[in-house]
């Protein structure tokens, strides 16, 4: 059983509410901070110290490797973690990285369910390792292994043989009670258990003892065997298990009992003491628990966890006055009071209900501190509990003042109604007298939330003023808009920030934005287009990573929506044939595939070979420190190029080659980016592989010519696919949806409308009708149709998909048309 | 003058007085020796008996003590010593002739020194004759000393030593000692010992004394034996036992106790269950008792018995032995019984007691066995008599007794089939019977007849006469022999004669029957069946879902109290009973299950395609059914013991209990069932036309037969009966055909025109039904039977044409629904759909990813408010993703249970990807955005993988049927598996065909099988790393070869038939072994150990081994592996060939 770890509460930076099994006591922390700072030391030449005891070298670069392997570990790419983690121990076999690699190896398989293997390595480790410390784990975590596999067995003649010659070995004798208790050994599992009790030192033993006499049910017997034993154990010793005992039983009057036979010893035990006045204040004898509180306070005096119970008891018994008194004696002490204290004691009012005297406390608090910001969340919201909100406002305001930001405190500030007050007003206000940024980030929420294109200009004045201060901020706040749902509001507003803040790294970011944004009206592709491709021809460089990222956002934009492959070339080759090549080589090779995509729908096919031909090769010889990559990232190039190479094959007819080409990626990659994507393109190919595969041919047909802005003959390709190929249901009503997608930019709306409507009846759930619906409603946006019309479209997506990543969206859409009609049938 | 004459006389007789002076000095001497040592001798005795009486007067007293006794006895050897050192002194070393006549000088007190000086010249060479003392000077004083000294001289010198004073002082302590020794003879003589033997142990002189009993004695092994002691007067002390190894010194001491039932003063001590020989003695104060030893022996026992009977000759050919030791037995009577006894050690004497009373002594043989013989004449019982050389006898003998038995009547029992049964495909009946009788079955014959026919024909199926009390027999009756049409029947027992003589004792089973079926009856049966199992499932799984809905609102309950109330557990207990029942039915409906499916396997009517299938529906079940529900039972035990405490847990047991995918798992296989039963019935429909159209051809040509026999004369008996035959048969087909309409009737009722779409097969049903709704062929059937019962053989042959032409025109559409139901295995599955919502999710949830990958790693809410609302809104968006991945999942679901293309593991990818999601959307709106991303990508790599696995699985329901695309070696093995098992199809359905076959299909099966082998061996040639799992298929495509040759051989279809099912049960096995290699790594799983149970022998010691079980079926139960049960065969004989089989061999 794990202890819970408390951490000492200065170093926290927030006030936090006691929990009431919170044991730490304020005197003691001087001695826990000096305590883990010698901790902290010890572990820091820990490693030196190991490296030195056993010989064992430490080379940085066996560090790098391992470092890598672990951030790999982290992102769940088993095999390539396991992969560098082998290459360290092959290539640095006496380092001590090697030892730790052995053990996240053994991890790894545990992940990858190659139990055999695991529990094999990890013997071996126990056997060969030198480092105590490792086998110790290495042990651990076999045994977990053993005991999630349920071979009770093998871990028990493990952990035997381990124990010879050290019997007195907790840790194991715990294990291996652990393992007889599951192989249906109980009384095994009993007399080891009570063999470390009675021989001492070994409280946790204890615990499980009982929890095993629990289980079960022979708590008694137990308690019998102390009984016998008595003599053993020194008389407060016995009074905690007898005590445990009996509290299991649920006899807390019996607990009492056992606890004051420790007679005068219980002076000396403070636990003790805590525990029998607690036990006192659950059988409601508080009288009692006072007296026993006031007992362990001559041990620690001040001791804020027992202060505080004294004074609920005294509050319990109705001593109002008293109980305050007794929580407020730590300051009648000689030394300041810390702001803690306050937090302590104006917490247990609260809990107390006892709100004016909050209040007070509050404000002696900022007395006595000097700060006449204080405690105003906690203060606001005791004013919100005794129905005070004009003040509650203010100490709201404070907080923020205080240059805190915080949404909750935001919210209420915000969502306020109190009379006569104006949020943006009160906040420009403050923002004239203090350039906090908690101020700023309060109004430009402000401003956010209520969504207005006046408050445009003063966003921008917000942002500008900063001078880049604000700008993650405000990037963020818009991302999170442009995840969802965004408005015209949104668009403008970035646009407007891009167009006011040239050559910078904002702009590039917002210019990327406004590209995502784009699909969402029609009206904004273009601008976002242009506004973007101005950009990026015109400026110079202000982030060369985050303009290679826009340019490749800029070419995929270019292919996918507006099928303009030219364009996608001209972007490509503003990171290839530039210095940027240089400056981002690892953006450069996803450039570089996606030009050989490119190639590949302009049906250049020698031309995209040739490409990946080259970069196959770059990619077998990697120059890791030109590129400035990690293995990760080389995992995504080669999967990639997998892709590309099996898109190639796959326009070219030769299927197997593209199957071949995906399968690697499934099997040798099978953690990386793009294993969906890989799948996703196989599932293509098998599906469409019909008869004499006329089909495929015509689908690749009709992809290529769709990008290439073919659309027409793009549907001619489609239509002939689906009359040649009746049988195929499922396959043929999804071409049909694709076709009708074709036509999205085609003028007959009406027209689309109802075939789209048709399609939707004829196959409710299909997989294309979601697009579809999507269409649906952009068509109906664009036609400004009537706004029940749209409701009822979002309804019906939502009801049919209802866990589709749009539907969140719609959602959101459908929720604020319901606020906006409600507002209104108020007004 | 006178003094000189008297010189001169001495000089002169100075030889003689030389010598005189000698010869008194040597008396003196020897005297001197004698009263030395009289005296010496004298004062030792009064030493002696000093000592003694000392020593007895402190005994006596509290003086006693060993170590007084020695100190007593080294003063008393001390004076010994001395007065027996000065005897020998005076004896053997006498002092000088000088240090004599010293003596006597002064003894006398006369000489003064001239005898000394004297002495002293005589002897010469002293000191006392150096030159100062002249020669004649010399001579003058020994002259005159030999004259001087005279015997009284002597005389009185030896008065010295005074002999009397001794003698007398011993005389009086000898007095002493020799009264106390009248008084107390044991004493002194006790005193004395002890004295003079200081080393010996002996006990000092008690007053005490004790008889002991029974002082040296001899036991039998294990007996007890009672010590006593009687002491002659109260004692002070415990009495105490000393007992001793033999020949040891060291003891153990025990106190005796008390006897208090004796009259006198007693004290006892038993020594329970000797077991080996020991010394004892007894002490008590000062007293201690002789050393006895007890010699222990064990009785003679009976080593070996063995019990012969000779038995008569018509029971047994040799003398029966009873199995070692068996002294109990049965026999015919007048049966010679010879016991043979071994003894475990030397014998003095041995026999039989025979009950009551005759004791029979039998002469010993090599010291230690005896036999005995007699006749058995009525039950008898005896018990063994054993004496050995010391005299000890068995005890308590074991009675033994033979039981004179009479000859009973034989039993015959018929194991398989033991039912009426249609007539068995193969055309072969295995009739498997057993006959037992006490003393030996000799023959055992099949008798059967045909239809009306009342004659009995015999089969032997017993070899030989030689008489077995056990005979079971697997005896396959060939029927093809007998030419039957549906609607005849064959009646048959077997009967059974023992070897009793003169006149054999018989026993016969009841009549059975083989009913000749229609193609329609055996599919009738098994549709039946099949309706059965899936209904059974269906109930089955109906229960668990009540139970799972107990329990989730148990542990609901439980959840909110937090506390397991009674209700609580009582409904919990109760789902907990009804699993354990669940599982008992869980393992009928698998056994009802297997049936079905061996009988599917034999009918003909089974396509493969629905075979296959059936392989995979049963592969279901087992998962679903056998293991599953007992896991799950003893999940929930514990979860239910787990749960009595800590409702918090409750979402573990949650997880753990997986109820959930069970219920799913069954729901799939109850759907796959459904498909393969709907699949069957419309070729089972098609093929009963085709039968029945068949059929009525061959009653025609019969009937046209025997009109012109009728017109040419009468009918002989035997084609009356055939005339019978026809006319049942007639009947047959007209009830088929009621019933065929019914079931064409069925199958389009409640059909919507969507259906008809999807399954063009309805179509021609529907024109089957409507042709047969259209036509009143009930009414021409009947008139048929009539004019044939009528024997107007000519308007019924009439008839019957009208009839063909009927049949004729339904054939045709079901030529069509056949040719439909084998060529296109179902629609083509279009699992796009499925691929691209996984794709869509996928790419869903990319984008999502990318939208929030370049934000810092972790913060806390409100930390960062200009990129949170962002996050907000992903998190918003994620949660419609995670709606796309669960109606995913959801529908996923669905088609796995309904489509055998799919394998439900391809969805194993998303399992627990909606647990994934929550995940991010947690981490999300905690702001920990790197655990979000390991997630999401966690999320788009399961359902990429998920979107393989069902490309995968669209490729493969796309190549099955066509060869355009490179199949993999296991698909091409698996087609060519079930090309074998459609050729074994056609064989059967031709040996079920009453016309037989035509050497032209028997040549285009030929053609067939040829085919399929030369495709096997191309794959096994092209890929062999991928077969080379499989096992050897050489012999499989041996076998092939030789059907090849065998098909065209009449003589040989039953062999071919059955090699050709061998071939496909190989191929279907080997299929398997490649499937469980790929997932056994997998499938492992521990299992808790279970205790191993001693089994008991379920009879006595004697009888294990002689009897002659099954045994094939102890193996095959204990073999892990599971084989189909059309192994079961091959199995057995197997078992034959090692002769551990129990039967004729």
């Amino acid at each position: 059983m794990r202890k819970k770890t408390s951490f000492p509460r200065i170093f926290l930076s927030f006030p936090r509410r006691r929990e009431s099994e919170d044991v730490f006591d304020m005197p003691v922390f001087a001695g826990m901070t000096s305590r883990i700072a010698v901790l902290l030391i010890f572990m820091f030449f820990g490693l030196a110290l190991v490296v030195e005891a056993q010989n064992l070298t430490y080379s940085p670069e066996a560090a790098d490797l391992y470092q890598n392997a672990m951030g790999a570990l982290r992102m769940r790419r088993l095999n390539l973690a396991r992969q560098q983690l082998k290459e360290v121990m092959e290539k640095y076999p006496g380092d001590v990285h090697a030892s730790l690699a052995r053990r996240q190896i053994a991890a790894i398989m545990r992940d990858q369910k190659e139990f055999e293997a695991a529990i094999e390595l990890l013997n071996d480790i126990i056997a060969k390792d030198r480092s105590e410390d490792t086998v110790r784990m290495a042990r651990e975590e076999l045994l977990d292994i053993l005991f999630e596999l349920q071979r009770f067995r093998q871990g028990i003649e493990l952990i035997e043989g381990w124990r010879k010659g050290k019997e007195q070995d907790v840790l194991l004798g715990r294990q291996l009670a652990r393992f007889y208790l599951q192989a249906g050994r109980k009384d095994e599992a009993w007399l080891l258990l009570e063999t470390f009790v009675e021989t001492g030192n070994a409280p946790d033993a204890f615990k499980e003892l009982l929890d095993l006499a629990v289980r079960t049910g022979e708590v008694e017997k137990l308690l019998n065997t102390l009984e016998t034993r008595r003599t053993r154990y020194r008389s407060e010793v016995f009074a905690e298990y007898a005590s445990e005992c009996h509290i299991a039983l649920g006899r807390k009057d019996k607990a009492i009992a056992a606890i004051l036979e420790a007679g005068e010893q219980l002076d000396f035990s403070l636990m003790l003491l805590r525990k029998l006045a607690d036990l006192y204040t659950d059988t409601n004898a508080m009288e009692n628990a006072i007296t026993t509180h006031e007992r362990a306070l001559k041990i620690l005096p001040d001791d804020w966890v027992t202060l505080r119970k004294l004074g609920h008891c005294r509050f319990v018994l109705g001593q109002k006055k008293e109980a305050i008194e007794t929580w407020r004696r730590p300051l009648g002490g000689g030394s300041m009071p810390a702001r803690e204290f306050f937090t302590e004691f104006t917490t247990v009012l609260i809990e107390h209900q006892l709100y004016e005297e909050a209040l007070q406390a509050f404000e002696e608090a900022r007395r006595m501190l000097q700060d006449p910001t204080l405690f105003s969340e906690e203060k606001a919201t005791v004013l919100d509990a005794v129905n005070r909100p004009a003040e509650a406002l203010e100490e709201y305001l404070h907080v923020l003042t205080a240059g805190i930001y915080k949404p909750e405190v935001f919210d209420k500030l915000y969502e306020s109604t109190a009379p006569g007050f104006s949020l943006e007003e009160r906040l420009l206000k403050l923002r004239e007298q203090t350039q906090n940024p908690a101020i700023m980030q309060a109004l430009l929420e402000f401003y956010f939330r209520r969504a207005d294109a006046r408050d445009i200009d003063k966003i921008e004045t917000i942002v500008s003023e900063a001078v880049g201060g604000f700008d993650y901020a405000f990037y963020e706040r818009l991302k999170q808009e442009a995840l969802l749902i965004p408005t015209g509001f949104h668009f403008d507003l970035a646009e407007k920030v891009m167009n006011s803040r040239p050559e910078s790294t904002v702009e590039l970011m917002l210019a990327d934005l406004l590209l995502r944004m784009a699909p969402h009206e029609d009206a904004w592709e273009a601008r976002a287009y242009d506004n973007a491709s101005r950009i990026v021809k015109e400026r110079g460089v202000a982030d060369a990573d985050l303009k290679a990222t826009l340019l490749l956002d800029l070419a995929k934009f270019a292919i996918e929506q507006r099928n303009d492959l030219a364009a996608a070339h001209d972007f490509i080759d503003r990171i290839l044939q530039t210095d940027l090549l240089q400056a981002v080589p690892s953006k450069a090779v996803f450039a570089a595939l996606l030009k050989a995509r490119v190639l590949v729908y302009e049906e250049k096919f020698a031309a995209a070979e040739s490409l990946l031909n080259e970069l196959g090769k770059k990619l077998e010889n990697p120059d890791f420190e030109a590129m400035d990559m990690g293995a990760a990232d080389r995992q995504d190039h080669i999967s990639l190029h997998q892709i590309e190479s099996a898109r190639l094959a796959m326009h070219q007819g030769d299927y197997q080659k593209a199957l071949g080409e995906l399968k690697k990626i499934v099997e040798d990659t099978s953690e990386g980016d793009y294993v969906n994507d890989a799948l996703e393109m196989a599932l293509f190919i098998t599906r469409r592989s019909i008869g004499d595969f006329d089909l495929l041919k015509r689908s690749l047909k009709a992809e290529r010519l769709t990008h290439a802005g073919k659309l027409t003959e793009a549907a001619g390709e489609i239509s002939e696919a689906i009359s040649k190929n009746a049988s195929a249901t499922a396959l043929v009503s999804e071409m049909q949806a694709d076709l009708i997608l074709l036509r999205q930019n085609a003028s007959d709306t009406a027209e689309l409308l109802q075939e789209i409507e048709k399609y939707a009846k004829d196959n409710p759930a299909g997989f294309k009708t979601a697009d579809l619906l999507e269409l649906k409603l952009r068509l109906q946006r664009k036609s400004q149709v009537p706004e029940a019309e749209i409701r009822e479209s979002l309804q019906t997506f939502v009801e049919t998909f209802p866990s589709d990543l749009r539907s969140g969206r719609y959602k959101k859409i459908l929720a604020a048309m319901h606020g906006k009609n409600s507002k209104e049938e108020k007004k | 003058m006178q003094n000189d004459n008297r010189l001169n006389q001495f000089l002169r007789e100075f030889p003689q007085l030389k010598e005189r002076l000698q010869t008194r000095l040597t008396a003196y001497r020897s005297g001197r020796q004698l009263r030395v040592m009289m005296k010496c001798s004298f004062w030792a005795a009064v030493s002696f008996f000093i000592g003694l009486l000392v020593f007895l007067l402190a005994e006596r007293t509290p003086l006693q003590s060993e170590g007084f006794r020695l100190l007593a006895s080294a003063v008393l050897y001390y004076m010994l010593f001395w007065w027996l050192w000065h005897a020998l002194t005076a004896l053997f070393s006498p002092p000088s002739p000088t240090a004599l006549a010293v003596e006597i000088e002064s003894a006398t007190g006369r000489f003064n020194t001239g005898l000394s000086s004297a002495v002293e010249f005589l002897a010469g060479d002293n000191a006392a004759s150096d030159s100062r003392t002249s020669e004649t000077m010399r001579r003058l004083t020994i002259a005159e000393m030999a004259e001087e000294v005279s015997d009284a001289d002597v005389s009185a010198s030896l008065k010295a030593f005074s002999r009397r004073r001794s003698a007398y002082t011993m005389l009086v302590f000898a007095v002493l000692a020799c009264v106390w020794y009248l008084l107390s003879p044991v004493e002194v003589g006790i005193g004395t010992r002890r004295l003079l033997f200081p080393f010996t142990a002996i006990a000092p002189w008690s007053t005490l004394s004790i008889e002991v009993e029974p002082g040296h004695g001899l036991a039998a092994m294990g007996e007890s034996i009672e010590v006593s002691a009687v002491p002659s007067r109260p004692v002070t002390e415990p009495i105490v036992l000393e007992l001793f190894e033999p020949d040891k010194t060291e003891s153990n001491r025990v106190e005796m106790y008390p006897d208090t039932t004796a009259s006198q003063s007693r004290f006892v001590y038993t020594l329970n269950s000797l077991q080996a020989s020991l010394d004892y003695q007894v002490r008590c104060e000062k007293f201690v008792s002789q050393r006895f030893s007890i010699k222990v022996m064990p009785r003679p026992q009976v080593k070996r018995l063995q019990v012969t009977l000779f038995q008569p000759a018509y029971v047994a050919t040799g003398p029966v032995k009873l199995p070692e030791n068996a002294g109990d037995g049965e026999a015919l009577t007048g049966s010679r019984v010879r016991l043979d006894i071994f003894a475990d050690q030397k014998l003095a004497a041995g026999g039989i007691v025979l009950q009551a009373g005759a004791t029979q002594t039998c002469e010993i043989r090599n010291s230690s066995e005896f036999s005995y013989e007699f006749a058995l004449a009525t039950d008898t019982s005896y018990s063994i008599y054993l004496q050995n050389e010391i005299g000890l006898i068995n005890e308590k003998p074991v009675i033994y007794s033979l039981k004179a038995r009479y000859d009973a009547s034989p039993t015959v029992e018929l194991l398989k089939p033991a039912a009426d049964i249609p007539f068995p495909t193969s055309k072969r009946l295995d009739i498997k019977a057993v006959g037992r009788d006490d003393y030996g079955i000799k023959a055992m014959v099949l008798y059967y007849s045909v239809g009306e026919r009342s004659s009995l024909i015999p089969q032997n199926m017993k070899s030989d006469f030689r008489p077995m009390p056990e005979y079971e027999v697997e005896f396959p009756w060939m029927l093809d022999t007998l030419a039957l049409q549906p609607g005849t029947r064959v009646s048959y027992f077997v009967q059974v004669e023992d070897a009793q003589q003169p006149r054999p004792n018989l026993a016969s089973t009841t009549t059975y029957f083989i009913n000749m079926p229609s193609m329609y009856d055996m599919y009738r049966g098994e549709e039946a069946s099949h309706g059965e199992v899936s209904e059974q499932l269906e109930k089955y799984l109906e229960n668990q879902k009540l139970r799972k809905e107990v329990l989730m609102k148990a542990y609901e309950e439980i959840k909110h109290e937090e506390k397991l109330d009674f209700e609580a557990q009582q409904a919990i207990e109760k789902a907990l009973e009804q699993g354990e029942k669940s599982a008992k039915e869980a393992e009928d409906i698998l056994e009802n299950f297997k049936k079905l499916q061996q009988n599917m396997e034999n009918n003909p009517f089974s396509s493969p395609e629905a075979l296959e299938r059936m392989q995979k529906v049963s592969e279901l079940m087992n998962e679903v059914l056998d293991d599953e529900t007992k896991k799950m039972m003893q999940q929930l035990r514990d979860s239910l013991q787990e749960m009595k405490i800590d409702p918090k847990d409750i979402q573990k047991y949650e997880e753990a209990f997986k109820m959930e995918e069970y219920l799913k798992g069954l729901d799939r296989t109850i759907d796959l069932l459904e498909q393969v039963r709907e699949q069957q019935k419309f070729n089972s429909l098609a093929n009963a036309i085709e039968d029945l159209h068949k059929r009525q051809e061959q009653i025609a040509s019969e009937t046209a037969a025997l009109n012109e026999k009728m017109k040419s004369g009468e009918l002989s008996a035997e084609e009356e009966a055939q005339l019978k035959d026809l006319k049942d048969q007639q009947e047959k087909i007209n009830k088929e055909l009621e019933e065929l309409q019914k079931q064409a009737e069925e199958m389009t009722a409640n059909r919507k025109s969507e259906d008809y779409k999807q399954n063009p097969v309805l179509e021609d049903v529907k024109n089957i039904r409507d042709q047969m709704k259209n036509d009143d062929y009930q009414k021409r059937g009947e008139d048929i039977k009539q004019d044939m019962a009528q024997k107007n053989l000519d308007s019924a042959a009439e008839k019957q044409q009208n009839m063909l032409k009927f049949l004729d025109a339904l054939k045709k559409n079901a030529e069509q629904i056949n040719q439909q139901c084998q060529g296109g295995s179902g629609s083509q599955l279009d699992l796009s759909a499925y691929i691209r919502r996984a794709l869509r999710v996928s790419h869903d949830q990319e984008f999502l990813y990318h939208e929030i990958n370049e934000m810092p790693n972790q913060f806390m809410r409100g930390q960062q408010p200009q990129i949170e609302g962002v996050i907000d809104q992903v998190s918003l968006l994620q949660v419609l993703v995670k709606q796309q991945g669960a109606e995913l999942e959801v529908d996923l679901d669905q088609l796995v249970k309904s489509s055998f293309a799919v394998d439900p593991t391809a969805v194993e990818a998303i399992r627990g990807s909606q647990r994934l999601f929550s995940n991010i959307v947690k981490n999300l709106e905690d702001r920990a955005l790197d655990q979000a991303w390991e997630d999401q990508q966690e999320i788009i790599r399961s359902f990429n993988r998920l979107a393989a696995e069902l490309m995968r699985a669209q490729d493969k329901s796309g190549n099955s049927g066509s060869s355009s695309n490179p199949m993999d070696a296991l698909q091409q093995f698996k087609n060519l598996t079930r090309r074998q098992l459609s050729l074994y199809q056609q064989m059967m359905k031709r040996q079920m065909s009453p016309g037989g076959q035509s050497p032209e299909e028997m040549k285009r099966l030929a053609m067939e099988q040829r085919q399929i082998r030369e495709a096997l061996e191309k794959l096994m040639r092209e890929s062999r790393q991928q077969m080379n799992s499989m096992g050897r298929l050489e012999d499989v495509m041996k076998d092939m070869q030789d059907v090849e040759t065998q098909i065209l051989n009449p003589e040989m279809r039953q062999k071919v038939a059955e090699k050709q099912k061998s071939i496909y049960d190989r191929m279907l096995r080997a299929q398997k072994a490649i499937k469980d290699r790929d997932e056994e790594s997998e499938e492992r799983k521990a299992r808790k150990a279970s205790e191993i149970i001693q089994q008991q022998p379920d009879k006595p010691i004697g009888e294990i081994g002689s009897d002659t079980r099954d045994l094939s079926k102890d193996f095959t139960g204990d073999l892990k592996e599971e084989f189909p049960p059309s192994y079961k065969p091959l199995l057995n004989d197997y078992y034959k060939s090692l002769n551990i089989y129990g039967g004729e061999k």
